[in-house]
């Protein structure tokens, strides 16, 4: 979803349900082939605002008193657009392009059906992004998507 | 019961109070725009704008706008704080911030506004 640089939310570009990430199974997909594709959304996230991923479990999740994170696996493809030099590129962000809001802790409860904020992503001075790939090359590859976090309960 | 000629109050274009009940321990609850009781404001005005919240429990709330913590106004145990010209928000997340005592029914009591900007009420 997109939020301004007041934490007011603009828009929600895309809602998804666990089962198109992998779902409950162990270890994250890592062949593209069989991730989810995701279309392009023409909805510019200009500076400032912020791109954020949110999740709300279906059912009650209680992570382990110790050695509870395990992994965590994003890939979600954006076009990505330098406005100063007005100039465009393909994008797939990772992990390491978020800032974390709410990480693996140890004991901590995930409760159903309420939602969570997990990630967040600032645009910079002068870029802008919008969600998924105008043209790809492999649609099998370039739109896949997935956002996947593994846990020991 | 008789009619009054606008169901607000004073000052506020739209207001319900109402009693998330009691929180066990770290758990929160969450109003959406289609919580009974978050719904006919958002129907009637769109968004909410003003927040009082009497906190009348042995711990200190959070509530955290539209989920995101970043947007987070805590209510200290035993204190009412209204909140105003707030940016505008549809959702919130009430949380009890103990880790170890929980609230009963009754004992917190949030009220939601949408109040009419300041510039404008021509104050």
């Amino acid at each position: 979803m997109v939020v301004d640089a007041s934490d007011m939310p603009t828009a929600v570009l895309l809602e998804t349900h666990s089962s198109a990430h992998g779902d409950s199974s162990a270890t994250a997909p890592t062949d593209a082939q069989v991730m989810a594709k995701v279309e392009f959304v023409d909805f510019p996230i200009r500076e400032d605002n912020k791109f954020q991923i949110m999740f709300k479990p279906d059912a009650t999740v209680t992570e382990a008193g110790s050695a509870n994170a395990i992994a965590e696996s994003i890939r979600i493809p954006v076009t990505w657009m330098n406005k100063e030099k007005g100039q465009s590129f393909k994008k797939t962000l990772t992990a390491g392009d978020f800032t974390e809001k709410r990480a693996s802790a140890a004991s901590q409860v995930w409760t159903a059906g309420q939602w969570y904020l997990i990630k967040s992503l600032t645009l910079p001075a002068q870029q802008a992004l919008k969600l998924g790939l105008q043209t790809f090359v492999d649609n099998r590859v370039d739109p896949a998507i997935l956002i996947h976090r593994q846990v020991v309960t | 019961m008789k009619p009054t000629r606008k169901n607000t109050e004073a000052g506020a274009e739209w207001a319900k109070s109402f009693d998330p009940g009691a929180l066990a321990a770290g758990a929160s609850k969450q109003y959406t725009t289609e919580s009974a009781e978050l719904r006919p404001g958002i129907k009637e005005k769109g968004f909410f704008n003003a927040l009082t919240v009497v906190n009348n429990s042995d711990v200190d709330i959070a509530i955290d706008f539209d989920f995101n913590p970043d947007r987070r106004r805590t209510v200290p145990a035993h204190a009412a704080v209204p909140y105003t010209n707030l940016v505008p928000y549809q959702e919130m997340n009430v949380l009890n911030k103990s880790a170890t005592t929980a609230t009963a029914a009754g004992e917190v009591e949030i009220t939601i506004r949408n109040e009419r900007d300041v510039m404008r009420r021509g104050l």
